[in-house]
């Protein structure tokens, strides 16, 4: 991915994205064992990936709302994050962890992407609750097909950031409602 | 082998095959695994009826059907699952939901993602080294 740029060069949600990143090498070291090298990040269309397994989360921010004194909890989807894997790299991984073979799509491999991108979701959550930012937590969903991209009609910005395990390359991709969606 | 058996509620299988892992490192082989809070009960209400009942509970929080906070006050409002430890595992990270974990009655909290070490430490703490113990002197 000699095309894509430094992390100093974008402008998009640049603290979101440092979250994620850390959070995704934070979940695979301690839930996989895999220690993650980060390749690159992009947010030229171009160069975003083709998956063939994904796990998809929407960015769900809660605020409160006052109508005279009583208060109301809102909340309103501010971007999406999604992990994408091709197939090889996602059942080796799974295959690894589990210590038996496992088959593209079973639960296992599905499960174990639905976790993963549960517990990423986890750790930003933290981080924009450490800058005033208050997530909730949504249930992810998965999507299984040969070379599927991942699109969002409300999409503003798209960030790529590309990783690499030993088990092959990973993706993570962050997509915003619109510039500056997350307010503290 | 120790006899004590865990019963491990989380709706995907890498969390309870972690679990599972640190179990058999320890030296436990007796578990049962359930996908959410509504098999978790009717397991925990079988081993009322055949009297054997669990030594711990591993509970995630965030389940379909029932949820873990919900199973976590059924088993501490139930006389006879009361006195079981319950750990509740979650990727809900801010003291709100610890506080309101440990205030309905849970044993510990564990935040996701966790290393096995982490809970091996939580196993130990409240069952004490009783298998490592026993291989020893075996």
């Amino acid at each position: 991915m000699s095309a894509l740029k430094k992390i100093e060069e974008l402008n998009f949600e640049n603290e979101l994205s440092l979250w994620c990143e850390k959070a995704v090498m934070n979940t695979f070291e301690m839930l996989l064992g895999e220690k993650l090298i980060k390749i690159g990040m992009s947010s030229n269309p171009t160069d975003f990936k083709s998956y063939e397994v994904s796990g998809i989360v929407n960015l769900v921010q809660e605020s409160y709302t006052s109508s005279n004194e009583i208060n109301f909890l809102s909340e309103e989807i501010k971007g999406t994050m999604a992990l994408g894997f091709d197939r090889n790299t996602i059942i080796k991984l799974m295959t690894g962890f589990f210590g038996e073979p496992v088959e593209f799509g079973d639960e296992k491999l599905v499960g174990g992407v639905g976790e993963i991108i549960n517990i990423v979701l986890g750790l930003v959550k933290e981080s924009c609750s450490a800058n005033g930012i208050k997530l909730g937590m949504c249930l992810p969903v998965f999507v299984l097909g040969h070379n599927h991209n991942i699109f969002s009609s409300f999409a503003g910005q798209k960030v790529l950031i590309e990783f690499l395990c030993s088990k092959g390359p990973l993706y993570v991709e962050l997509i915003s409602v619109e510039r500056g969606g997350l307010k503290r | 082998m120790s006899q004590k058996s865990f019963l491990l509620v989380d709706d995907f299988p890498l969390i309870r095959t972690l679990i599972k892992k640190s179990l058999e490192k320890l030296g436990y082989d007796q578990y049962k695994e359930v996908r959410d809070g509504v098999e978790a009960l009717q397991e925990l209400e079988a081993s009322i009826s055949n009297s054997t009942p669990y030594s711990m509970i591993f509970l995630d929080w965030n389940m379909p059907r029932m949820n873990g906070l919900e199973l976590l006050k059924h088993c501490k409002s139930h006389p006879k699952l009361k006195n079981i430890p319950i750990i509740m595992i979650s990727a809900e990270r801010d003291s709100d939901h610890v506080i309101q974990a440990i205030n309905s009655g849970a044993a510990d909290y564990i935040m996701k993602p966790f290393v096995a070490l982490e809970l091996e430490k939580k196993i130990t703490k409240h069952l004490g080294p009783y298998s490592r113990l026993k291989k020893v002197g075996t």
